[in-house]
């Protein structure tokens, strides 16, 4: 009972949000900005230039709203016109060229046991180069497949799965790394 | 290749990560939504509005066509009658000499009123000593222009005598000579014949003209002398007190 009232009111709140009801829109940013912000967070290291991103995605939100079929979960298209959004910023603002080598290395992770905290978890994703980065959060974060992948960033399928495999590489020495820094601690 | 463990413990951990965005963020996003609402707003008004203006502009433009076409053609008529009253004015002037006698007459007048000491008689009558004058000179001119004419001629004598004895060339640049000084005696005749008409001519002219400016300034121009005369005196007084400020 309690999901459909929840699903009722969100498509009520869509319905105003797209007459224009600034009260309706600031109950669906209340509600999304900080998931949002975060999933900006993944893809830009700076929280300031995330916020921005977030408000001109929301923007598009609020602007794209009538277009908006009640097909999908609602969440979910928010989150991926903010995950289009960072990554139009990224291509224009950082001018990523993505090597277009096919060769990629069949690679499993070392299935390492220990636990990371978010702020890690986000120090190893920054620490990337933006192309690996992009791909690495397109595919394991978002779920995106390559050919999806490849799509959105205008590259080979083969590109985005040998940026996948060099990430994974790189985050795997990282992590151990990370590992090895904190058993020094300990 | 599926995504491991810990690829999965990093989605997990991510996706129930929330940021609090910073107070102003909302009202930025409120802002942009306001200024976005704005101009969607105006327009369809744009449209009504350049819609209105380009009605009126019609509307006026039109108004005022056809109030040229009305307008103009009283203009034109008041032209003709200006024009016809002139032509008959001006041959009035040229064919007959008591008009030139009235003008003279009022000329006194304006004389008597400028100077009031001096009489009406004594006007005209020296008026009549001067133009005796005048033709005296003109005449004392016209002699001394003959006898420039005679010495020319006397000059051109002398240079045909002297011709035979002198070669050909000679002759060719004396010949030349000759008409140059032929040119002189034609400019001299001609002198001597605008001198004899401008005498005869300024005369009267002169005096038409001297007398309708008159008559005339004292109907139209003494309004805009006023004015102008005004106009210059406080002219200078701001020029002077400019300086004087600049002085100071």
């Amino acid at each position: 009972m309690k999901v459909i009232n929840l699903y009722q009111e969100e498509k009520e709140l869509i319905e105003l949000a797209v007459e224009n009801n600034r009260h309706a829109q600031q109950k669906i940013y209340s509600r999304f900005a900080p998931k949002m912000l975060s999933v900006c967070r993944q893809y830009i290291k700076d929280l300031h230039q995330a916020e921005d991103i977030m408000i001109t995605a929301f923007m598009k939100v609020f602007t794209n709203m009538k277009n908006f079929e009640h097909k999908g979960s609602f969440e979910g298209w928010i989150r991926r016109i903010m995950v289009n959004e960072c990554i139009s910023f990224i291509r224009a603002e950082k001018k990523v060229k993505f090597i277009e080598d096919e060769k990629y290395i069949e690679e499993s992770f070392n299935n390492i046991e220990s636990q990371f905290s978010v702020e890690d978890i986000q120090f190893l994703i920054d620490s990337l180069p933006e192309g690996y980065k992009m791909v690495f959060n397109l595919y394991c974060i978002e779920g995106f497949k390559h050919q999806e992948i490849a799509a959105m960033l205008g590259i080979n399928e083969g590109t985005s799965k040998s940026q996948l495999s060099h990430a994974r590489k790189m985050l795997q020495d990282n992590i151990s790394k990370l590992k090895n820094y904190d058993n020094g601690t300990e | 290749m599926e995504p491991n463990k810990i690829e999965k413990q990093f989605r997990e951990k991510l996706n129930t990560r929330e940021i609090q965005p910073s107070a102003q963020a909302w009202d930025r996003l409120d802002a942009m939504l306001s200024v976005a609402e704005e101009k969607k707003t105006k327009r369809p008004f744009g449209f009504l509005f350049i819609a209105a203006s380009i009605l009126v502009l019609l509307t006026v433009g039109m108004f005022l066509f056809t109030q040229k076409s009305t307008t103009i053609e009283p203009q034109n008529n008041v032209v003709g009658t200006e024009v016809k009253k002139d032509t008959v004015e001006n041959s009035t002037n040229n064919n007959q000499t008591p008009i030139i006698k009235k003008a003279v007459q009022t000329e006194a007048v304006a004389a008597a009123e400028v100077q009031q000491t001096t009489n009406n008689n004594q006007r005209v009558s020296i008026n009549n000593q001067k133009s005796p004058n005048n033709q005296k000179t003109s005449i004392n001119q016209n002699q001394i222009i003959n006898e420039k004419v005679i010495q020319n001629q006397k000059q051109e004598v002398i240079a045909q005598n002297v011709t035979p004895k002198l070669d050909d060339k000679k002759e060719i640049l004396i010949k030349k000579d000759i008409n140059v000084k032929s040119d002189e005696v034609l400019l001299a005749d001609l002198e001597k014949t605008s001198k004899q008409t401008s005498n005869q001519k300024s005369n009267v002219k002169v005096d038409a003209k001297s007398l309708l400016s008159q008559v005339d300034g004292e109907v139209e121009y003494t309004f805009r002398e006023r004015v102008l005369n005004k106009m210059n005196k406080n002219y200078k007084e701001i020029k002077v007190a400019l300086a004087n400020r600049n002085n100071e």
